[in-house]
């Protein structure tokens, strides 16, 4: 008789038992794996205090954001599920690859509005989907190439922050204001963003023949990437007040921090950027000269959209470290997401929880890094496949 | 950038606004003027700054007396009080730094190449156990670990009085101890004993080693080695008379005392960094042996090798290969995440320079000092990878 592939006890067989080195070894692994879970378990049902979540929840996402001033945020986050659900409306056709990241952001805008932390109305959700379901049928109403999702996202990206911080008439939110989830995505989205064009500026530099730019570039370069990001944080911190005339006015800790993740995450960017450049043959440059396109035109024109594309899934892993990295500027005394679990840790009404906000930070920032490296995954096999 | 002169006639020479190697002089002196004026600029700030609030350049501070105590570490072997000064606070840090990186790189490798190996087994637990291991500690931020292992791991463990026991080890809130050989009062030191070993067992590995693939024969020689470290020290401990004792911790009023200790902070932050760490390196050790050619396993084994001998012998070369440089990059991560130390307070080199600098007011030079000192660590962890990187390079015909 043959046995179908499906025969659970000849899948355990194979995969389990297959010699007596390998029964031994899985009893061992799941006894230990099992006792851990059981521990786990039991702890999270019987002792673990989780009311300190729901009782902190919008401290967590926000900080210490304005309770009335909260239809800031959620303006932002309908006008994102919009942009996505546009994006999502058009992916399905052709050349889909560059839209996932944008779609990923509409879907963790709208499971921030599900929450729907501190809005009493209720009536957010119901909005941000029409506005989603909406942005589908323009999506694939209208033909548009990716160009366009580019200006669309980077228009979006600066009414938000404008959003966030802008101040209406009736008082703005000063960016010591923000914290929580919502300060780590602003740090991490404003830092990666503002490096993208610094990092492209300093691999072309570090190609160039010229002797003092690319010296100037390298050295640049492995000065920062040999030092470790806190240091660099807080030099932004002492320093970057330094630089300015004595006249001008002090930018505040949120603004020396990302001027701080910015130089740092340019660095990286740089060699990424330069690996993609490295990859783009030399026919190419070589063919582009030959028809008459003058040194820059051929940069632009046709090395660097080479050589950009063949990163992306690259610059999606920088930017799962950075945002991991944004956890550094609790150290400095921001209130981003660990800051916001720390000022928890330490008040007094939550005396000896000590496992359960760490526990829970380290899933929202699961959440978030590990669809990210899901995605990158994504579009990595896509590229190949492309090619 | 392509040099296309034209063809050079006599009639038409290039004019000089045109000649590709003039122009890059003028772009590079345009460029170094641009930088030259914005440093310039910067630098008038800095030093108008500078001196509306009194702040000096000079690093004479380092001499003077630092006046905070360290919790723990020296000066690479002498002792170190508040009355010392701030160079040796610093050098108190940067041992402090040495000491948990150099653990904490040798464990990272133990734990992700045993990780990276289960990744690759054939039995589905073992390997779906590893995934999820590296997937959720390369996921969540090391200073959110730290904070876990340090607040919600170490903190809250027994106290002195109730602290667990293991064959003499005791874990407790005020850290790990265990049992420790110490020399005995009196003796001859132990210490160029277990260096020849060392020495001699290495020799004895590299020699029989390099007889093995001349000879085509298959010692064990990692056993001979083991053989030869164990012979040495033997011999050495008699022949000095047994100058070495087992010092185990005991507990005493004030805590535990004897044997080897760590400290809660230490212990956090070397946890973290290994498990952290260990998460990246198996991933790579993942990729560096998938590398390696299918055929390559199945040749070795046509041939007559076993499994273990084509792994050692066939395979685990050739992936070292690809391994080598993003491990090394790990070791310079988890060097440089060693910083982090701050958050749980253990006293690092960053953390003391940072002290030393808010409480001298000379933070800029503290800065620098940090900024040096990690790039020098930086250097020398690179150069050595590159070194490796020379010596392993494919040679090809």
């Amino acid at each position: 008789m043959v046995k179908t592939k499906n025969d659970p006890v000849r899948w355990l067989k194979e995969n389990l038992f297959s010699t007596p080195w390998n029964t031994v070894l899985s009893i061992v692994v799941v006894i230990v794996v099992g006792l851990f879970f059981k521990n786990l378990l039991e702890w999270s049902f019987t002792k673990a205090r989780w009311a300190v979540i729901p009782a902190n929840f919008r401290l967590l996402m926000v900080g210490p954001y304005p309770l009335e001033q909260l239809w800031r945020i959620w303006a932002s986050l309908i006008a994102i599920s919009l942009a996505a659900g546009f994006s999502w409306g058009t992916s399905t056709r052709e050349r889909p690859l560059a839209r996932a990241p944008f779609v990923l952001l509409g879907a963790i805008a709208l499971l921030a509005l599900v929450w729907q932390f501190g809005n009493p109305s209720g009536t957010l959700v119901p909005v941000a989907c029409i506005g989603l379901v909406a942005g589908v049928f323009i999506g694939r109403a209208i033909k548009t190439e990716n160009r366009v999702h580019y200006y669309l996202w980077t228009v979006l990206f600066f009414v938000c922050v404008f959003l966030i911080g802008f101040d209406f008439g009736r008082g703005g939110v000063p960016s010591s204001l923000w914290g929580g989830l919502l300060l780590t995505v602003l740090l991490s989205v404003v830092s990666i963003v503002a490096s993208f064009p610094l990092g492209v500026l300093l691999a072309i530099g570090r190609r160039s023949k010229l002797p003092v730019v690319s010296g100037f570039c390298i050295v640049f370069i492995e000065v920062v990437r040999g030092v470790p990001l806190i240091a660099v944080l807080f030099m932004a911190q002492l320093f970057v007040p330094f630089f300015f005339p004595p006249d001008f006015p002090q930018l505040d800790k949120v603004a020396r921090a990302i001027i701080g993740m910015t130089l740092f995450s340019a660095a990286y960017m740089a060699e990424n950027v330069r690996g993609g450049l490295q990859n783009v043959p030399s026919g190419q440059d070589e063919a582009a000269r030959a028809i008459g396109l003058s040194a820059t035109q051929t940069l632009f024109l046709i090395v660097l959209p080479q050589g950009l594309r063949a990163v992306i899934p690259t610059i999606v892993g920088q930017f799962i470290s950075l945002f991991k990295d944004t956890s550094l500027v609790e150290i400095i005394g921001l209130t981003d997401l660990v800051g916001i679990g720390e000022a928890v840790r330490n008040n007094p009404d939550w005396l000896g929880v000590t496992r359960e906000i760490p526990i829970t930070l380290g899933v929202i920032y699961f959440i978030f890094t590990y669809s990210m490296s899901l995605a990158a995954k994504n579009l990595e096999q896509r590229l190949k496949t492309s090619n | 950038m392509v040099t296309s002169d034209p063809p050079n006639n006599m009639a038409t020479r290039v004019p000089f606004y045109r000649d590709v190697k003039i122009l890059a002089v003028i772009a590079q002196m345009v460029f170094v003027l641009l930088v030259a004026l914005t440093i310039w600029i910067l630098g008038q700030n800095l030093s108008t700054n500078l001196k509306t609030r009194n702040l000096s350049t000079s690093f004479e501070f380092l001499r003077r007396t630092a006046g905070f105590q360290i919790a723990e570490g020296s000066a690479f072997g002498v002792p170190y009080s508040s009355e010392d000064s701030y160079l040796k606070a610093i050098a108190v840090g940067l041992f402090n730094t040495l000491r948990v990186s150099v653990l904490g790189i040798v464990l990272a490798t133990i734990l992700g190449v045993v990780v990276g190996v289960a990744r690759l087994s054939s039995n589905w637990v073992v390997n779906r156990i590893a995934l999820m291991y590296v997937e959720v500690f390369r996921n969540t931020p090391l200073l959110v670990q730290l904070i876990f292992w340090y607040y919600a791991g170490v903190l809250t463990l027994p106290k002195v009085k109730q602290a667990l026991e293991f064959g003499g080890a005791y874990l407790s809130n005020q850290g790990f101890f265990m049992p420790w050989l110490v020399q005995k009062p009196d003796s001859i030191s132990f210490a160029p004993v277990w260096m020849l070993s060392i020495i001699l067992a290495v020799a004895t590995f590299v020699i029989l080693e390099r007889r093995c693939v001349n000879l085509g024969r298959n010692d064990p020689a990692g056993w001979i080695a083991f053989g030869v470290l164990l012979l040495v020290l033997l011999a050495g401990y008699f022949t000095l008379g047994q100058p070495l004792e087992l010092d185990l911790p005991r507990t005493t009023n004030f805590g535990i005392a004897g044997g080897a200790s760590l400290s809660p902070e230490f212990a956090a932050l070397l946890i973290g960094l290994v498990v952290y760490t260990a998460s990246f390196i198996a991933e790579t050790v993942r990729a560096g042996i998938q590398a390696v050619n299918k055929g390559q396993w199945e040749a070795a084994r046509a041939i007559g090798m076993s499994y273990s001998q084509t792994l050692q012998l066939i395979v685990l070369p050739q992936a070292l290969r690809v391994i080598i440089p993003p491990l090394g990059n790990q070791y310079l991560n988890l060097t440089k995440n060693s910083s982090l130390a701050t958050a749980i307070g253990f006293p690092d080199m960053f953390n003391v320079l940072n002290t030393a600098g808010n409480q001298s007011g000379f933070n800029l030079q503290t800065m620098l000092i940090a900024l040096l000192v990690y790039l020098v660590l930086s250097l020398t962890i690179s150069s050595f990878v590159n070194l490796y990187n020379r010596a392993t390079r494919l040679k090809t015909r």
